[in-house]
């Protein structure tokens, strides 16, 4: 277990050397949350029927999905870690004495948590001056809803393990792939729109939305998001929990599995 | 007239390669063409919830959304490789293509002729075609010239956008992340109608950066949607995507101008 603790404090320092990137991230998902905003609300506007979220809970939806983007699995897929099985540096992490599937996903795991450090960091404090300062306070995230405040923080911790579980699984594909580009473009599809972050999965059509609650994606946005809007029953808030932490364990099985299989007939050629 | 014939050397020489991996190549064209469903999807499902977006149907809005998204998909095949300015200074191979007796502008349009990108094209062409269909007798000859001429207008003004990125990744050595606002999020914002979004917004999407002049004017006078501008208006905007490229084009040649090697 010290080696991966020591694996993921590495990769939270280096990564945290990168300010300026985390400022232009920052304000890049800022823009992108206006965006979002100001198209629900011209969609609030025209409708007459009751919405299933009020417009003050629907920003601090959409908010909390930029201030997490850096958590979720749709940033980074594609880094030089995605790329070592088709370059063949995959080898030189199997000569460690580490489990292959742990030594990615405690990096994966250390860049999630620096993203939550730096970059979400940096947007909150963005979101609580900047918009009072431009007059635009009324678009602004409300306050979390205090009651579920300790469901929340052990609901990001598994969004943040869940989040990295999807991406060291995507990681996995490339023993199969050689370029995980392929399934990183399609996670990117899958998972920005089953996780809530295009639309709300409010929104979902029955079926559709029968689809994304069984999917593990909503674990990475809609559960957390809604805890923190108060948007949920205390059940489905428990429900919401236990769905992140099933598919957490399903999905790191997975991921051991594949990178065990993977092992067994990966070839590198030398050189 | 030399220039031309280089680039369409460079254009046949990438599709050479490209076609050595023809299954490689068709995969990528395949994925390239599922991904962008998803965000298809995601104006389905608020349609299917709200009905109407600012007095626009879906088929109305589907008009932008397929001049947005074709625009800049055509001007990814011609641009992109100025995203490729920021690495090739800070290495100081930018020294290779300053030495070549063309026109650097040439060389890096022909930097890569990206087969796989026709996936995004046949996507957005696939849903304009479904928006026109639904829109049944609105849709005339001149209004098609219309939506025509505004294409070039948004693929001019895309290829605009990302040879601003090229140059200011010259200077900084880096692409900057929130580029992204303007190239990802370009099609993004300009598949909706501009009305939604906030004054100021609208004046810098229509003088600063002419997004709303290539999509969403032209958009309403096609679909004679009156009141905002006089229809013969529609006609004209495009113009300023020209423009934002030839602006482009001459902030790149002047900051090529500062343009230090590595000396290695």
């Amino acid at each position: 277990m010290r080696i991966y603790w020591a694996l993921f404090k590495t990769e939270l320092q280096s990564h945290l050397q990168y300010r300026i990137a985390a400022v232009a991230g920052a304000v890049t998902n800022i823009a992108f949350g206006f965006f979002r905003i100001f198209l629900l609300t011209a969609f609030y506007g025209a409708s007459q029927g009751k919405q299933p979220m009020s417009l003050s809970d629907l920003y601090s939806y959409v908010w909390f999905g930029q201030v997490l983007f850096g958590v979720l699995p749709v940033t980074g897929m594609l880094s030089s870690d995605s790329e070592e099985i088709r370059t063949g540096d995959v080898a030189y992490r199997l000569t460690r004495p580490v489990s292959l599937y742990g030594f990615y996903f405690a990096r994966v795991v250390g860049q999630k948590v620096t993203a939550l450090c730096s970059r979400s960091l940096i947007q909150v404090v963005l979101l609580l001056t900047l918009l009072p300062l431009l007059g635009l306070s009324r678009y602004g995230m409300g306050s979390p809803a205090w009651g579920f405040l300790p469901l929340l923080a052990l609901s990001l911790v598994l969004t943040i393990l869940l989040s990295a579980a999807i991406h060291t699984f995507v990681y996995m594909t490339g023993f199969w792939t050689v370029s995980t580009r392929g399934s990183s473009s399609l996670a990117y599809a899958v998972i920005s729109l089953f996780s809530g972050l295009l639309v709300p999965l409010a929104f979902f059509p029955g079926g559709l939305r029968t689809v994304a609650d069984v999917l593990p994606f909503r674990g990475v946005y809609d559960t957390p998001a809604r805890l923190y809007s108060g948007t949920m029953s205390p059940a489905e808030a428990l429900g919401g929990l236990g769905h992140q932490a099933l598919w957490l364990a399903v999905l790191v099985a997975l991921g051991v599995f594949l990178a065990r299989r993977g092992t067994a007939k990966l070839e590198v050629a030398g050189g | 007239m030399h220039a031309l014939s280089v680039y369409f050397e460079l254009v046949k020489a990438s599709l050479r390669s490209q076609m050595r991996y023809k299954l490689s190549l068709s995969f990528n064209v395949f994925g390239y063409f599922v991904v962008f469903w998803s965000e298809f999807i995601a104006v389905w499902i608020l349609f299917g919830h709200f009905g109407t977006l600012a007095g626009w149907t879906m088929e109305e809005v589907l008009v932008c959304y397929g001049l947005a998204h074709l625009s800049y998909s055509a001007s990814e095949f011609f641009t992109r490789g100025f995203e490729f300015l920021a690495p090739l200074t800070r290495k100081g191979d930018y020294d290779r293509y300053l030495l070549r007796p063309v026109d650097t502008a040439v060389q890096l349009a022909g930097y890569e002729f990206a087969l796989h990108r026709l996936g995004r094209v046949l996507q957005a062409g696939i849903v304009m075609a479904y928006g026109l269909a639904s829109l049944g007798a609105r849709v005339t000859p001149p209004g098609l010239l219309l939506l025509f001429w505004a294409f070039l207008g948004g693929s001019a003004m895309f290829c605009g956008t990302f040879i601003f990125q090229g140059a200011v990744g010259m200077k900084t050595l880096q692409n900057i992340e929130a580029f992204n606002i303007l190239t990802n999020g370009g099609p993004e914002m300009a598949q909706f109608p501009m009305s939604i979004y906030p004054r100021p917004l609208r004046l810098a999407f229509t003088f600063l950066v002419p997004l709303a002049g290539v999509v969403y004017y032209p958009s309403l006078t096609f679909l004679h949607k009156g009141g905002e501008i006089p229809p013969f208006l529609g006609w004209v905007t495009p113009l300023g995507g020209f423009a934002f490229l030839a602006v482009a084009l001459l902030a790149f040649k002047q900051v090529e101008k500062s343009y230090i090697s590595t000396g290695s």
